[in-house]
């Protein structure tokens, strides 16, 4: 099992999951293209049953201001940039470093076969009025189409998941730590 | 013989679009009055125009089936103008259509120079070969069916010719042999019972007895007509199904149902073309796609948008749904999404845990 943190939430990855790195904080990716002004990054990369996953994280607990702002307009484009980013960095970092996981998931990327899945972790603030589940998870489809349209030029295998839905990143447990979502630390 | 494209140039909202359509289901979406329903009443109006003059049938008013009469009284039938002008973006002006199939091909030009208009028409190439087309309107017409055509042939409608069309098409008898099976099972299942017609009227023949088609629900009204228009064999292989709204009176929950016909009658060698607003039907549809039960170059999705200066429409094109960068339906949901989240969302101190 490997945990990786981001946003004060502890992802712990089961066995199932073959590389888990935290792109961001790599290395790779700082001394790499992050270099170049203006690059993005997803939070982190993972490889299960010879799949690419990127996922990126989004807490908007306790960011009620910002969410209503940035969150449903700006929310697909950013993270269209990042998975783009990503892909870039991973793949000029291949062919620097030599480093087993970094190859593993460029030769992922140029697969046409292997399948590759964005995946946006979104914790949403609890609403004031009293809402049936079916809504946010129509919501949530919603916002994942949105992305989808972002990210046609890669894959389809796009989806928005959140404690409503772990299914859409199985093997996966992610749990609050204290400080999560502007709680008390 | 599939329709591979129409070109507009000049015609109602549309200056210059090109339309490229896929063999089996092409999806039109966008907002109201960017010419969806227009251009399912085109294809309509010229498909039939075409098929009449290669089959030498004649129009209601038994002139000479002359293509640029068939043209004229299809266009004038199907849209009801007062005028022929009223199709042209601007007057004094020129509109030409061109409507391409695998191996035809037909141009219309209208031409009006501010006192009176022109219409001619050429067509070329294996014309014998087109297919019928079947417009189906938003409401259903089981209930309006009897007694509908002789009045439309009186004038007594105001019903323009799309829904006189179709009255004829359900006039048919069923086939001996029955419709197909995969397509009409799952209908029948839906509405409980099978579409019967008894003197000219249409029934629901449920296990406890037949209802009357005016007192079953309307969306299943919808359902039935589709059904009728399978068992008679007016939707069958190499014609073309031009669907306005489908999703109209039908709860979401049909929408899988919808594009699972929509897929099968692809799939059974229907082209099928439908104008939509729904975002279960779309994302139904989407999903056929993205799961390879239609395959990307079987179906299309066109957004047509109006262009910020002036009424001008334009269209983008995309073999899946995501590719388009302008989805007015998700557009839509969005926003809502978005002042909802505005209106509800608290600050972190007042969120329950």
């Amino acid at each position: 099992m490997k945990t990786v943190d981001v946003e004060r939430i502890r992802f712990s990855f089961g066995e199932s999951w073959t590389v888990v790195e935290k792109w961001d904080d790599c290395r790779l990716y700082r001394e790499g293209i992050h270099e170049l002004d203006g690059t993005k990054a997803v939070d982190i990369v993972g490889v299960r049953d010879g799949d690419l996953y990127l996922i990126e994280v989004k807490d908007f607990r306790g960011h009620a201001i910002e969410t209503k702002r940035r969150q449903p307009s700006e929310l697909p484009l950013a993270i269209g940039c990042k998975v783009r980013d990503t892909i870039a960095g991973l793949i000029g970092a291949s062919r620097q470093s030599g480093e087993p996981w970094v190859e593993t998931c460029a030769r992922l990327l140029l697969d046409g076969k292997r399948r590759i899945y964005v995946i946006a972790w979104i914790e949403d603030p609890a609403l004031r009025a009293a809402e049936p589940i079916s809504k946010r998870q129509v919501w949530q489809k919603v916002r994942a189409d949105q992305l989808r349209q972002r990210l046609a030029w890669l894959t389809n295998r796009v989806t928005v998941a959140s404690p409503l839905d772990g299914a859409a990143l199985a093997d996966v447990i992610g749990k609050n730590l204290p400080g999560a979502g502007g709680s008390p630390a | 013989m599939k329709i591979t494209r129409l070109g507009l140039r000049q015609f109602t909202v549309f200056s210059d679009v090109t339309f490229e359509f896929a063999p089996g289901v092409n999806v039109f979406i966008g907002e109201n009055g960017t010419g969806k329903s227009h251009v399912l009443k085109l294809l309509y109006a010229l498909t039939e125009a075409t098929r009449r003059f290669a089959t030498r049938g004649p129009l209601e008013d038994g002139l000479e089936p002359t293509l640029p009469h068939l043209v004229q009284g299809m266009l004038r039938g199907v849209f009801q103008p007062d005028d022929l002008s009223s199709f042209l973006s601007a007057v004094p002006g020129r509109a030409t259509l061109t409507l391409e199939w695998e191996r035809a091909r037909l141009e219309v030009t209208l031409e009006d120079d501010g006192a009176s208009s022109t219409l001619t028409a050429t067509a070329e190439g294996a014309i014998a070969e087109v297919g019928p087309p079947l417009f189906i309107p938003p409401r259903e017409v089981l209930s309006i069916f009897p007694g509908f055509a002789s009045a439309w042939l009186k004038r007594e409608s105001a019903f323009d010719r799309t829904y006189f069309d179709l009255c004829v098409a359900l006039d048919l008898k069923p086939l001996r042999k029955g419709g197909p099976k995969a397509l009409l099972d799952p209908i029948e299942r839906e509405l409980g019972g099978n579409v019967v017609m008894k003197d000219g009227r249409f029934y629901l023949a449920y296990p406890g007895g037949d209802m009357e088609m005016p007192m079953v629900a309307e969306g299943d009204r919808k359902l039935a007509m589709i059904a009728w228009l399978l068992m008679n064999g007016s939707l069958s292989e190499n014609a073309y199904l031009l669907w306005d709204e489908p999703e109209a009176n039908l709860n979401p929950k049909r929408a899988r149902l919808t594009s699972d016909t929509a897929a099968a009658l692809a799939h059974a060698g229907v082209q099928v073309f439908l104008a939509t607003h729904d975002y279960a039907l779309t994302s139904e549809l989407a999903l056929k796609v993205d799961t390879g039960s239609l395959r990307a170059s079987e179906a299309a999705f066109h957004a047509f948008r109006r262009v910020a200066e002036g009424p001008s429409v334009v269209v983008e094109r995309g073999e899946r749904l995501a590719e388009l960068s302008n989805n007015a339906i998700l557009d839509a949901l969005a926003s809502l999404h978005a002042r909802e989240q505005e209106a509800l969302f608290t600050t972190d101190e007042e969120a329950p845990r």
